[in-house]
């Protein structure tokens, strides 16, 4: 995969390919930008890039560096992911321990830190010198989805290169690719990708999402018992991480096109299919409660992202939804 | 030669170069000439303001071969050794990564020895604020009584996270914020010597973009350099940083005067999707009430835009403006850890064109409404002003009315019994609203008496009464009868169980009657029960 094949991030790449052409490549880069836009294949294809055998700006994907790239073994560009949910401090210790020796075989040592919002303070800070004097010849490149999550101190430190969401229009193109006659589906998911690429496929591929958004959006029109929330709850907290992510964005979607539609504006909705549902349901919440339920939600989503009781957690959310308390 | 970023290529390497902090720099100095070097120094201050270059110049000046000298020649062994950290007499630790007692064991080891070839032996230790405890109070006794040729410096961010007893021992040197203007005119000189061709708008940008970081502001010029074609514009520096042009932040203010949520969320999916910042649109509109503040109480200086923004001054009261200004930086917090930053937006827009009418939000809160109509009645009741005079009036008819009273009491009772029973299971269902299980323990109390001025309620068990009488519980069940009966009422409690424990004893003591001799011996002995014949 070389620079081209890559979607929507022409900016981003742009800027990173002009410094490679005026040999005024840094030695740390922040990449950031929403879930799913493309850092992660950019980063990989930069680190190819900088190290390709026969172009100088771009990946061939034909070199034998490239290749070792993608297959993982390129003995000079190495990533970091997190060990179960943070990266610790001795992951950035062996970091800083390997990345001084001289280069194996490549022009450049890249050492990619993905998820780098999941340093843990000590392995963050423990980075600072190496981030601020990076030895000859390396670059390394954090991968955040926020900005706000990471110290100022890492921030200051990094040539930050920011990934946007797609447009609408982008995003339709990319799904009509893979789904070409069904142009009113295409409408539909491209709202739902919100921007990301790999949203949006994953969307495409798994059928059983969009049937379960019928199931969630139902739920959330209808009065519930006490009974059945608990059920709910029970059954949300068996899906993994993203799932929820995905559940609760689609929950979030759904009182934001709640709050606009009582501002009295009708266009931009994202659940533009349900309009008419979401019609009926609109006087149901005052301002207020809308936005208690919307913060509702975005403090379980940050609850659920750190080690807390996931059942607990729903069943809170779904208890302040349905009494308002 | 290699390509060096600018912050590190134009690292200060001399005490005159270093920026905004002239407080310190002629301190530094000056103890040189004198030749009253401390042993242990603390530098603190934000990121990007200069303290490990100072650190790393302290240490030139110390070691220089002309030294110890205010002005560090650069061009001696010692200082090139240093400026390539190479001296084995200079010792720059992280902090952060050693940062156990063990690493700090073995520096005080080290540190016996004395200098290779230069006159200090000089430890820099950065980001020592991440030093454990135990590594921290390790350092004291060397920290306080050090060999002559040792000099400590220690620089951080977080100067809180430090030991008193260590902050004590070393002289603080606390690094200021740099002032865009500062920082405007290093840039002028880094662009001049660079040969870097760009606007003086775009520097102006930079600068103010910053944020009092010198190195933030190389950083992006270093960016800058690399995206923009030809001479870098304003426009350049906007797209990179998806900073939000004033234009937009006059329209956003000029929608919300005119209460109109609508076209701000529409304006703000426009700027999101153009690539701005979430974060920028927030801080920039922030410094644009700020301004409105600072014009509103008629000041005229230290304004980023006076011209933009004063048409706006009259659209909004100060604490209105005070207002938006929490509400945007509550939504900055929630923006730094939220999935869909959008949708913060959006929610924000809609709450700031509210910020004019807080009571047409509370149509719905029956609380807001209770406590509003209380504020509106105190209101009336102080405008109407009744007189001294004319309440005495009412005092006296009271005391004739006495005469009645007896009669009115009885009548009163009654209608307080039903206007009570009246009232009861609403009262219930509004505590329920407030406290769901409190409302259940209410219903399954059963109504025993009604007296004057209270009722007695049965209760099942101890648990039950304590938790209707816990002080919470209380307090809402008084403010719900409170809220529904016009005159004040207490509820009692008894507990019924004495009577099912009366029944039960009967039922046994009958049943034990069936049974004589040596049984009934039995079962009184382990009041036991026959359980099978």
């Amino acid at each position: 995969m070389s620079f081209k094949d890559i979607k929507g991030q022409e900016q981003a790449i742009k800027l990173l390919q002009k410094e490679m052409a005026t040999s005024s490549v840094s030695g740390t880069y922040l990449f950031t930008g929403p879930a799913g836009v493309g850092k992660s294949l950019t980063a990989l294809t930069f680190a190819k890039a900088l190290n390709c055998e026969e172009s100088k700006i771009d990946s061939c994907d034909r070199c034998s560096s490239c290749r070792k790239i993608d297959h993982q073994n390129h003995p000079d560009v190495r990533t970091i992911t997190p060990e179960k949910d943070s990266i610790k401090i001795e992951q950035t210790r062996s970091l800083k321990r390997e990345i001084i020796y001289k280069l194996y075989e490549g022009r450049k040592k890249v050492w990619i830190i993905e998820k780098a919002d999941s340093l843990t303070l000590e392995a963050a800070n423990s980075l600072l010198k190496i981030l601020e004097e990076p030895p000859a010849e390396t670059v390394l490149i954090l991968i955040s989805p926020a900005q706000g999550k990471l110290l100022p101190t890492i921030l200051s430190r990094c040539r930050i290169i920011r990934f946007l969401p797609l447009s609408s229009k982008e995003i339709e193109e990319i799904i009509a690719e893979h789904l070409p006659q069904n142009p009113e589906k295409i409408h539909l998911l491209a709202r739902l990708a919100r921007g990301k690429v790999g949203e949006a496929l994953r969307l495409i591929k798994e059928e059983g999402i969009l049937e379960n958004r019928e199931e969630i959006l139902d739920s959330l029109g209808k009065e519930r018992k006490i009974e059945e929330i608990f059920n709910l709850a029970a059954k949300w907290a068996s899906y993994n991480k993203e799932e929820l992510e995905r559940i609760l964005d689609m929950m979030l979607f759904w009182f934001r096109d709640l709050l606009i539609l009582k501002q009295g504006g009708d266009r931009w909705l994202i659940n533009e299919d349900k309009t008419g549902e979401l019609k009926k349901q609109k006087e149901k919440y005052s301002f207020l409660d809308i936005k208690q339920i919307i913060e509702t939600i975005e403090r379980t989503g940050y609850y659920l992202k750190s080690n807390v009781n996931q059942r607990l957690a729903l069943e809170a959310m779904w208890l302040k939804i349905a009494y308002s308390v | 030669m290699v390509y060096q970023v600018l912050a590190r290529k134009w690292r200060p390497q001399l005490f005159e170069e270093i920026v905004g902090q002239d407080h310190i720099v002629r301190t530094l100095r000056n103890a040189i000439s004198l030749g009253r070097i401390a042993h242990a120094y603390l530098f603190t201050g934000m990121r990007g303001t200069g303290k490990t270059s100072t650190a790393r110049i302290l240490a030139k000046a110390l070691n220089c071969k002309k030294g110890p000298t205010p002005s560090p020649c650069n061009g001696c062994d010692n200082c090139k050794e240093i400026m390539r950290s190479e001296s084995l007499d200079v010792l720059e630790i992280d902090g952060a990564s050693n940062r156990g007692i063990d690493e700090i064991r073995e520096l005080r080891e080290k540190a016996r020895f004395s200098p290779v070839k230069a006159k200090f032996k000089v430890y820099i230790i950065d980001e020592v604020h991440m030093l454990t405890n135990p590594a921290f109070n390790a350092l004291l006794k060397i920290l306080e009584e050090p060999p002559s040729y040792i000099v400590f410096i220690f620089a951080t961010t977080d100067p809180h996270k430090l030991l008193p007893t260590i902050v004590s021992r070393c002289q603080r040197f606390d690094f200021r914020k740099i002032p865009a203007s500062k920082i405007l005119a290093r840039l002028y000189q880094i662009v001049e010597k660079e040969e870097i061709r760009i606007n003086k708008e775009a520097l102006t940008l930079i600068a103010e973009g910053a944020e009092n970081s010198m190195r933030d502001a190389e950083k992006v010029l270093d960016q800058a350099v690399s995206y923009a074609e030809g001479e870098i514009t304003e426009a350049d520096v906007v797209n990179l940083l998806g900073m939000v042009e004033k234009k937009y932040l006059f329209q956003l203010t000029q929608n919300m005067a005119q209460k109109n949520p609508l076209a701000n969320i529409k304006l703000i999916n426009q700027l999101l999707e153009e690539g701005r910042d979430p974060n920028w649109v927030i801080k920039e509109w922030q410094r644009w009430f700020r301004d409105l503040i600072i014009l509103k109480m008629g000041g005229d200086d230290f304004l980023s835009e006076k011209k933009e923004v004063e048409p706006q001054v009259s659209f909004f009261t100060l604490t209105q403006l005070v207002h938006f200004i929490n509400l945007l930086s509550a939504a900055k917090r929630k923006i730094a850890f939220s999935s869909q930053p959008q949708v913060d937006l959006e929610l924000l827009m809609v709450e700031l064109s509210f910020g004019f009418e807080a009571d047409s939000l509370s149509l719905k809160e029956p609380e807001l409404v209770g406590i509003y109509q209380k504020i509106l009645d105190l209101e009336k009741r102080l405008t109407s002003e009744s007189s001294f005079a004319e309440k005495k009036k009412k005092i006296s008819q009271e005391k004739k009315e006495k005469g009645y009273e007896d009669e009115q009491q009885k009548a009163e009772k009654i209608d307080k019994d039903n206007e009570f029973l009246k009232k009861w299971p609403l009262i219930i269902k509004e505590i329920e609203k407030r406290k769901k299980t409190l409302g259940i323990w209410l219903q399954k109390t059963s109504l025993i008496n009604i007296e004057k001025n209270s009722a007695t309620l049965g209760l099942k068990n101890g648990f039950h009464k304590e938790i209707l009488t816990e002080k919470n519980n209380l307090r809402l069940i008084n403010e719900a009868l409170k809220k529904f009966l016009p005159f004040s009422f207490a509820l009692k409690y008894v507990l019924i169980k004495e009577e099912d424990k009366e029944e039960r004893k009967l039922e046994k003591s009958s049943s034990k009657s069936k049974w004589t001799g040596m049984v009934a011996k039995a079962i009184d002995i382990f009041e036991g029960e026959i359980v099978r014949r």
